[in-house]
């Protein structure tokens, strides 16, 4: 437990800490921050406590945050109820989604804004043109409280360069560009940039969240390098092995969409692909808006005996151990799942994922 | 003896055996909530790595070892990424030290390091057998 009026000091601390570490400098104002690190799964007992300590604080720019695990425990249940308490009371909006730009705070390009959530910070860089490092949760919480952020890393635009130039000679399904984040983590590359790719929808969404697993990037770029940018080619034989590496050899006992959260266009192309009941469960899970929005196709999605979560992660959710095998379009998800809780995973792309799910049988 | 870069430096000096991982290390899946590296307890150890990547929910992990007199003491990297700071700020809310050792002479010889000194003053890792 802090004493009263530590909490502002331990957060600007941090930023200087953060600031003085990377050559910041000073500060530039952001517009708005995004948390993660709000499961209890993933904070445990000192996270809650830091986070409660923190809560005599307001945030002072609009602040949204990650979405929470499904809860198993009464006690699970209560600690994530005070999470999500002072998180309230510190003025955050409880958006619960990982994809904050499609639950309503999308920075215009250009702004400087203060996210954790990497899949989301490489996302918001790399596509909608706004200026973020990958911050830690505690420096999101720092800037969402102070309103500001250290000007170093993506914040200057000296930074924001391609370190390699990655040429692709195949051509990707939504689940493939995960399997390409993946390959430039394992190829030891940073801050790509793509010549030849043409990312088919929901790509991006998927190349940002595996970059973010995978490597320390911070961005991505869909234009040729220029300059002396390290080169690499991405060609059909490696995705080849790769979707052999991702591929699972068993039945799943369920198919995971929706890491990152599923938008209401991603929930539109699962309604239409589903035309049987499957007979393996699908879980999907969204952002509360797009519920709250488009009602009608998660209830159409529901009668066709899907599982629609809103604000919910499985990744951080205890209940994954639950499942024998998990069959996903997320290489994110695959990865932590088998990482943090021991189950098997496999990665194809949502059409497959679809007809495995009706079939009963991969 | 190495040159060091001091990012956080929570004691003037720091001695201890060495936890070497060959990879950039995500501190949410690579250290368990009981405190294990590579099955190995990280508390009192210095953890060698070749910087961060994933999770940034990590800094969590670091903060409740500390929480539990478990942490490691120190983190010896070979780089920070360009704009990911989630290591600094574990560390800094840790309280655990952090160096970055960038001369490629000791990680060619990283495997012959089983303990090091490392020096916050004067910037300094010495490594010992």
């Amino acid at each position: 437990m802090l004493s009263k009026g530590d909490e502002r000091s331990l957060l600007l601390r941090l930023l200087v800490d953060v600031g003085e570490a990377y050559g910041a400098q000073g500060f530039v104002g952001v517009k708005s921050a995004h948390l993660s690190g709000i499961s209890y799964f993933s904070v445990g007992d000192e996270g809650l406590a830091f986070l409660e300590d923190m809560s005599v604080l307001k945030v002072s720019v609009p602040t949204t945050c990650n979405p929470v695990g499904f809860v198993e425990t009464p006690s699970e249940r209560d600690k994530q109820r005070r999470i999500l308490f002072a998180l309230k009371k510190m003025g955050i909006r409880l958006t619960l989604t990982c994809t904050p730009y499609e639950a309503g705070n999308k920075p215009q390009r250009g702004t400087h804004v203060a996210w954790a959530e990497s899949s989301a910070a490489i996302y918001a860089n790399s596509v909608l043109g706004a200026f973020t490092n990958r911050e830690a949760s505690q420096t999101a919480l720092a800037s969402a409280v102070l309103g500001v952020t250290p000007a170093y890393g993506y914040h200057l635009e000296r930074y924001r360069q391609p370190k390699c130039s990655v040429r692709v000679t195949c051509e990707l399904s939504e689940s493939d560009c995960g399997l390409l984040g993946f390959w430039i983590g394992e190829q030891g590359l940073s801050d790509p940039a793509f010549e030849g790719l043409r990312p088919p929808p929901f790509g991006l969404k998927q190349l940002g969240a595996s970059l973010g697993t995978f490597s320390d990037a911070g961005i991505f770029f869909l234009e040729r390098a220029k300059g002396r940018a390290e080169k690499a080619v991405f060609d059909r034989e490696e995705l080849i092995r790769l979707r052999e590496e991702f591929s699972l050899p068993q039945t799943p006992d369920l198919v995971y969409l929706g890491c990152p959260h599923a938008s209401a266009e991603e929930l539109a192309l699962l309604d239409s692909l589903l035309k049987d009941k499957p007979k393996i469960p699908i879980l999907v899970t969204i952002p509360p808006d797009v519920e709250a929005k488009h009602g009608e196709l998660v209830k159409s999605l529901v009668s066709k005996g899907v599982e629609v979560a809103e604000g919910k992660c499985l990744v951080v959710s205890n209940r994954a151990k639950k499942y024998e095998a998990v069959l996903t379009n997320s290489c994110k998800a695959a990865h932590y799942v088998f990482r943090l809780h021991g189950v098997r995973t496999g990665v194809a792309d949502l059409r497959t994922c679809v007809r495995v799910a009706v079939e009963g049988h991969v | 003896m190495f040159e060091c870069k001091v990012v956080v430096k929570a004691e003037d000096f720091v001695e201890g055996e060495v936890l070497y991982l060959p990879r950039k290390i995500s501190l949410l899946e690579d250290i368990s909530p009981e405190g294990e590296l590579k099955g190995k307890p990280v508390s009192g150890k210095i953890i060698v790595c070749l910087g961060e990547k994933g999770s940034t929910v990590g800094a969590y992990r670091l903060y409740a070892l500390s929480r539990k007199g478990k942490k490691p003491k120190a983190f010896l990297v070979k780089e920070l990424p360009v704009g990911s700071n989630v290591l600094v700020v574990a560390c800094s809310l840790a309280r655990v030290s952090l160096v970055v050792v960038p001369d490629p002479s000791f990680w060619d010889n990283i495997g012959a390091f089983e303990k090091l000194k490392i020096d916050l003053e004067r910037g300094e890792v010495i490594p010992s057998k």
